[in-house]
């Protein structure tokens, strides 16, 4: 359903992306796996145009990009397909949470006010927060303000979720409250695409990791290949340095 | 002193005020438009335009606001009628607003640029990837936040621009300096005094009131509860 | 239209005139930070009854602009000195009372306001941290303010009152209605005898732009070069 070819970036004079090519099917949950700085990240941006590739195409079900003749109504196209959760949550800072996650429904979507709120409600709900809808950011928690902002994103109906380390810069024990919630939306069936450091919780979730290295796809795979039955020496040694915690933890 | 004349001449200069008022109010209009589009092209690195926005607010801020009057008001007909313009029939009170507007353009566009860089990247990451146009991106989320980084600038900006109508006499606008220069040069010598402490009063009340105003705008913008700071 | 030889003439006779415009304005600068200091120690320690007198003066000097204050001082400083020159039975004559006096007084009282509020902020710019642990390590009030604070305070107020320094110099240029000769002064004489007035404006606007440059160049190797390193 999503399809990224031969994505090819450098940042001065430093290959970032080597030619990447990766495909996500619907329903599946893709998660990127890697050292730091080996372009994950930089990947996951490309899809919503975050960041631009120098070369390569993306292709959704129905919709095609091309990276070097990208105009401004297809990227607008293909940002209003996916939805971003990230690392510093980025809520809005000038609204409140209800409308922080009725905003693009009524700007992008053009559905009424109405509309919005009842749908905004519901989403609140569903990760736990409904009674903080009226509160503003600088009034929540790291913990609140990421369960919002994937409230947010879900909100447009994307055909993919983009997660860019969304528990990264949460105080540990507000860790378990967003992994849960991812947990309960990649249950549903929705599409995602991950970037992550929690071990333990990509093998528990996903359909397919991608183990990233220097810019290239060094293995790809189901979660039991990766972690458990890999044959390549690099995954293996970037594995080394995440504890033998593979089984799926209660507390998840 | 001689209180009985001071408050006898006071009404002279309160029905000059309309003029400077009109200045003030066209002037701080068309200098934020301006600052704006200034503000614009700074931001976005446009070509040719980028780097005479820079010299244009370099030039500005480098000279005094009585030798920028000077230089619009003998050069500017002598520029345009290069172009085969004629402004000769201007007023002074318009070559008044285009010295201002010049002039505090150029101030408020480096109060708007900082506010608006101040406006975290992640703001912007977020609007975009959830597919809106800069536009509405700009009306709802970075503009409401630049606001209330930009009011005290701007503030401050609407009191030197007040102040800086003092200055506009000297090519001869008949406002409250212009009352006041003509009292002056009409009593042979005495009551300056009176004159000038009356033009103090005259200019303290319009700033008083301004700052007043600007502050009951920094309350209205201060809803969007930024207080964490911005750069949290 | 436009005579380059008359410009390059007249920007040199104005050039004579820069060297005394810098020294008035670090004279006017040196005294309005002296007084700026008092009126940020006066702010800080709300001694009543001054601390409501100099309210009162600061929303004056900030609500009316310098020019206006220029007048007034004009007019009043003569007659305020030869009121307190009888009194002391000193000679004093009204007449002869050069104007740059003025411009000092002026000047100086009106900038007073903006450095106290530099100083005060470069003062609450040093972390607090700082005054805690030289107290905990025994320092006395005073050891305190010239070992730690006051260097501190200094780096971070000094672009600031270079800032300053450049505002007094263009400011000046009101000096001229008073009859104190600075560059826009000097242009307009130069003007007065050809009638070439765009030329010299322009001949003084170049200075007064080839000045700004040149000191806001220096001050970006201030910032480069000392501020980075503290």
């Amino acid at each position: 359903m999503l399809a990224l070819k031969n994505i090819r970036k450098s940042f001065n004079g430093t290959d970032v992306l080597k030619g990447i090519s990766l495909k996500v099917n619907e329903g599946d949950v893709v998660t990127l796996i890697g050292p730091s700085g080996t372009g994950k990240t930089t990947l996951l941006r490309c899809v919503n145009f975050l960041e631009k590739p120098d070369e390569g195409e993306v292709q959704f079900s129905n919709f095609q990009l091309n990276y070097s003749h990208a105009k401004k109504k297809e990227i607008l196209r293909l940002r209003r397909k996916s939805a971003m959760v990230f690392q510093q949550y980025h809520l809005f800072k000038n609204k409140t949470a209800i409308e922080n996650v009725m905003e693009a429904q009524i700007v992008v979507q053009k559905k009424t006010k109405k509309e919005a709120y009842e749908n905004s409600l519901e989403l609140l709900n569903k990760v736990g927060l409904v009674e903080k809808k009226d509160y503003y950011p600088s009034q929540l928690s790291g913990g609140q303000q990421q369960r919002i902002s994937i409230a947010r994103a879900l909100a447009i109906k994307p055909e993919i979720l983009l997660f860019d380390e969304p528990t990264s810069a949460l105080d540990p024990e507000l860790v378990g409250e967003v992994l849960n919630v991812i947990d309960q939306i990649a249950r549903t069936g929705a599409t995602i695409l991950l970037v992550t450091h929690e071990m333990s919780f990509a093998q528990s979730i996903s359909t397919k990791v991608v183990f990233m290295d220097h810019g290239e796809i060094v293995e790809e795979g189901p979660p039991s290949q990766i972690f458990n039955h890999s044959n390549r020496l690099r995954t293996k040694e970037f594995l080394k340095h995440f504890t033998n915690n593979y089984q799926k933890t209660t507390s998840l | 002193m001689d209180i009985a004349y001071f408050f006898k001449i006071l009404p002279h200069f309160i029905s000059a005020l309309p003029i400077t008022l009109i200045v003030i109010f066209f002037s701080q209009l068309f200098g934020l438009l301006l600052s704006i589009a200034v503000t614009y092209i700074q931001i976005k690195s446009i070509k040719v335009l980028t780097p005479l926005a820079h010299l244009y607010i370099s030039f500005v801020r480098s000279t005094p606001i009585l030798l920028q009057l000077l230089l619009i008001y003998y050069g500017l007909p002598v520029l345009l009628s290069l172009f085969g313009i004629n402004i000769n029939f201007w007023s002074k009170t318009a070559f008044s607003i285009v010295t201002l507007v010049l002039h505090n353009g150029g101030f408020l566009s480096e109060v708007l640029r900082p506010a608006y860089l101040a406006v975290e990247q992640g703001q912007h990451e977020a609007a975009d990837s959830l597919g809106f146009t800069s536009f509405q991106k700009l009306r709802r989320i970075i503009i409401p936040q630049l606001l209330p980084i930009a009011l005290p600038g701007l503030g401050n900006g609407l009191i030197y621009l007040i102040h800086d109508t003092s200055i506009l006499f000297v090519i001869g606008v008949v406002d409250v300096m212009g009352v006041a220069s003509n009292l002056v040069s009409s009593s042979y010598g005495t009551d300056q005094i009176e004159v000038y402490l009356a033009v103090a009063f005259v200019y303290w009340a319009v700033t008083y009131l301004s700052d007043k105003g600007v502050k009951r705008l920094e309350k209205i913008t201060e809803r969007y509860h930024l207080e964490n700071g911005l750069k949290s | 239209m436009f005579e380059f030889n008359i410009f390059a003439q007249d920007f040199l006779n104005i050039s004579t005139v820069i060297p005394s415009t810098l020294a008035l304005a670090l004279l006017i600068l040196l005294i309005s930070i002296a007084l700026g200091g008092v009126l940020a120690f006066i702010e800080q320690k709300r001694v009543f009854v001054l601390w409501k007198v100099s309210q009162l003066f600061r929303s004056f000097l900030r609500g009316t602009p310098l020019l206006v204050q220029l007048y007034l001082a004009f007019y009043c400083l003569p007659v305020v000195l030869q009121k307190a020159a009888l009194l002391a039975y000193l000679p004093f004559n009204q007449n002869d009372f050069n104007p740059v006096y003025t411009v000092i007084v002026a000047y100086s009282v009106h900038f007073a306001v903006f450095q106290s509020e530099i100083i005060r902020g470069s003062f609450l710019s040093v972390g607090y941290g700082q005054i805690e642990a030289a107290q905990a390590s025994g320092f006395s009030f005073f050891q305190t303010m010239r070992r730690i604070i006051i260097p501190q305070a200094i780096i971070e107020a000094l672009p600031n009152f270079f800032n300053s320094y450049l505002s007094v110099i263009k400011s000046l240029s009101l000096a001229f209605l008073v009859g104190v000769v600075d560059i826009l002064a000097k242009a307009k004489l130069e003007s007065a005898l050809n009638f070439r007035y765009l030329e010299s404006y322009a001949a003084a606007a170049t200075a007064y732009w080839l000045l700004c440059s040149i000191m806001t160049y220096i001050l970006g190797i201030y910032e480069k070069l000392i501020r980075k390193r503290a």
